[in-house]
């Protein structure tokens, strides 16, 4: 039986391909509706979502990344795994979970950095693409409880 | 070995290569947009499934051009101590022998980006190496000054 540390997911934000390990993912979830910040007094600053009865923080990774959104609004989240708890992102599509096999690990070299310091360091060439391969905790939300 | 230079052109902008740095000429891969490149950096192509940036040489070669940029015929692998650059090129027009040219300061403005062309037949051609490659990479931005 294969082991999720051996899939990877594909999915795309702006068209740009990304690969994240499964075992990185909680689940993919269709929210309803679009999340949105609280107008609360001292609401955290991203939005949250409730997810199996539990709050979880929402980062928009395509715009940390410049990835111009599709016209009409995602809702696919995926819940990721981080080392203070769980965290949702919205991505504009989701490819599939492909064999880990099918991808060829490359690391960017030293001209990629030279500007300063880079959002991905390795990209994994699948199907003559090269996808960024997604490193969650560069991007979970800080100082969040468990 | 006798140590030779090759003449290229993209579009109308002629420039000059040494050939030890010259790793392989591939024709017009498949080129990749990623996101947050390198502003000088214009997209990646993969090439033995390496992946390797593309320079925006026009704009080296041409800083007060319109914008439009030319398709790309071929690019060329060329090695620097930080990796392999993709130059786009539309032509090769020769490889000569280095002594058949001379090394000269490309122009009188100090500044440039490049700062040495080789004079062959007559004719300037911008010479690219490692330093004028990776000057602009460095500087962070694309070359503003006439080269």
């Amino acid at each position: 039986m294969t082991g999720s540390a051996e899939m990877k997911l594909v999915f795309r934000l702006g068209g740009i391909g990304f690969s994240l390990p499964v075992n990185l993912l909680v689940e993919i979830v269709e929210l309803e509706k679009k999340p949105q910040v609280s107008r609360k007094k001292d609401a955290p600053s991203w939005p949250v979502v409730d997810f199996r009865g539990e709050s979880i923080p929402v980062i928009d990774i395509a715009a940390t990344f410049n990835l111009s959104t599709p016209t009409k609004d995602s809702l696919t989240m995926l819940v990721l795994h981080g080392e203070l708890g769980r965290w949702g992102t919205l991505v504009h599509e989701v490819e599939g979970i492909r064999p880990r096999s099918e991808f060829a690990e490359k690391g960017l070299s030293p001209l990629f950095s030279l500007a300063g310091e880079t959002l991905y360091d390795k990209i994994d060439i699948w199907r003559d693409e090269p996808l960024i391969q997604l490193e969650p905790d560069r991007f979970a939300p800080q100082g969040v409880a468990a | 070995m006798i140590p030779k230079v090759a003449l290229l052109s993209y579009d109308d902008q002629g420039f000059a290569l040494p050939v030890e740095s010259m790793e392989h000429i591939l024709p017009s891969p498949q080129v990749f947009d990623l996101p947050k490149l390198h502003g000088q950096f214009s997209g990646v192509f993969l090439h033995r499934e390496e992946v390797v940036p593309l320079y925006k040489l026009f704009n080296l070669l041409k800083p007060n051009n319109d914008g439009n940029i030319p398709e790309l015929a071929f690019v060329v692998l060329f090695l620097t101590e930080f990796g392999t650059i993709g130059l786009p090129a539309t032509q090769v027009q020769c490889v000569v022998d280095r002594a058949s040219g001379t090394v000269e300061p490309l122009s009188d403005k100090k500044g440039g980006r490049i700062q040495r062309a080789f004079v062959f037949n007559g004719k300037k051609f911008p010479l690219l190496d490692t330093t004028s490659l990776l000057a602009c990479l460095l500087s962070g931005g694309e070359n503003n000054e006439e080269a």
